[in-house]
């Protein structure tokens, strides 16, 4: 109630301040929005920009989510490995998302960008917060099931994903929000034909600030339904494991 | 076959806790370990079950299957009892009969709670019943009634011994009336050497 108070508190400064500015090119007013908004809905290519964006975007999630936890089981094994992968893991971390963008176009399609942009990003996160869980693991419940002989998916299912699921939780709650901010980056740079991101670069051509705000609406929404879908999923199957 | 431990050395830093420690485990026997704290108990039985390596001597005749109780309960605390034991049995394991021990050691009503919500006596019983139902050759008990009161410990002796099923049993303890109850034979370890 307090938060929806907040959002409309926003919303009536956003359009009293476009209204004195008066100048739609640098701010149009939320009803301008909502009105470019509702045109949207109806144009041929508007699903089609989202699932294109989209399809990538969570496609580079998902595959930094599996080769994060896959690395992080590996690094959290073997100490040399964690060691090895330090280097790269610090780069990706480093390394504005711009520099990998501008050097993935010379190695990948436009298209494909968003995919591997949204992979790097997410990556280290997930790497990095696993390979914590992993480390701080109860050395006593690995005991015990050593002692009663337990075998290693029984030791997955009841010791180390009940241990892991804060900091899943919350490498997956961070970095879906920077997949979304980086992979649309990646798009608005390399302008692949049908994305959201080639939409916001035209919305930058045209000056076009309904459209910038409008496309910028729809980012933040596919973003958070995403986030909220994914997130709920994870807090289900989490709720099953422990009733099994 | 007997387990025997043959001249157990260990330290941590300058402490010697065990020092050329013999002595011989009969094969079905109760036998309790017992001493002051700090003399270097569940130094010893962690050798045994195989968790730490001594500096120098060794063990012969352990067998492969193995259950315990350790001193902290070791519980998966997000789990209810009733799934903390069936973890450590065969996946066709009857469901059943872990109900029957949980009815039987007096938590018929809180099986599918998870344990995190259990008093530690509670969960005391739960790692006793998990021990015990696990399909092995030879059980450590390290300090098996620690927290439990006077009522429940007897009651938990008698289905201990009911369950030992000719099991090696191997047990620490500091209370000379636990080595009565359980009839055992007694070593009694004096800063990490047998008096």
């Amino acid at each position: 109630m307090e938060k929806t108070g907040a959002v409309l508190l926003a919303l009536c400064i956003w359009q009293a301040g476009a209204m004195m500015l008066n100048r739609s090119i640098l701010l149009v007013t939320p009803l301008t929005v909502a009105g470019r908004l509702g045109t949207l809905l109806f144009e041929a290519d508007f699903l089609y920009a989202i699932a294109f964006s989209f399809l990538r975007i969570a496609g580079g999630y998902f595959a930094a989510l599996a080769v994060g936890c896959i690395l992080a089981v590996l690094g959290g094994r073997h100490r040399f490995l964690e060691v090895a992968l330090w280097p790269y893991i610090q780069m990706i971390k480093s390394v504005p998302v711009a520099s990998f963008i501008i050097l993935c176009l010379i190695w990948l399609s436009s298209s494909s960008l968003s995919v591997f942009i949204s992979f790097l990003m997410v990556l280290p996160i997930v790497y990095t917060n696993m390979l914590q869980g992993i480390q701080s693991t109860d050395v006593k419940l690995l005991e015990m099931a050593s002692v009663f002989g337990i075998n290693w998916f029984r030791k997955l299912k009841y010791i180390y994903l009940p241990h892991l699921k804060p900091y899943l939780m919350s490498a997956c709650s961070v970095s879906i929000g920077l997949s979304w901010k980086a992979g649309i980056a990646a798009e608005v740079i390399g302008i692949p034909d049908g994305s959201i991101g080639e939409k916001l670069y035209e919305a930058k051509v045209y000056l076009n600030s309904a459209d910038l705000f409008a496309w910028t609406v729809v980012i933040v929404l596919v973003s958070v339904v995403f986030e909220k879908i994914f997130l709920r999923g994870l807090k289900r199957f989490y709720i099953r494991l422990e009733r099994s | 076959m007997d387990i025997v431990a043959s001249e157990l050395t260990k330290s941590y830093g300058l402490e010697k806790v065990l020092d050329r420690f013999s002595a011989t485990f009969r094969k079905g026997g109760v036998t309790c370990v017992m001493g002051a704290s700090g003399c270097g108990k569940t130094t010893l039985i962690h050798i045994l079950m195989g968790l730490i390596q001594p500096d120098s001597g060794s063990v012969s005749g352990m067998p492969d299957k193995k259950s315990a109780v350790f001193q902290e309960d070791r519980l998966c605390e997000e789990f209810s009892a009733e799934t903390n034991v069936a973890m450590v049995l065969d996946a066709h394991a009857d469901r059943a009969l872990i109900r029957t021990h949980l009815d039987e050691i007096g938590l018929q009503d809180d099986r599918l709670k998870p344990v995190r919500e259990y008093s530690g006596g509670m969960k005391r019983r739960v790692a006793l019943v998990r021990a015990i139902l696990a399909q092995s050759d030879v059980l450590f008990l390290d300090e098996p009634l620690k927290g439990l009161d006077e009522r429940t410990k007897e009651s938990v002796v008698s289905y201990l011994k009911r369950h030992f099923n000719g099991r090696t049993v191997i047990m620490v303890t500091h209370d000379r009336d636990e080595v009565t109850a359980f009839g055992a034979e007694l070593i009694t370890l004096s800063r990490g050497c047998e008096e």
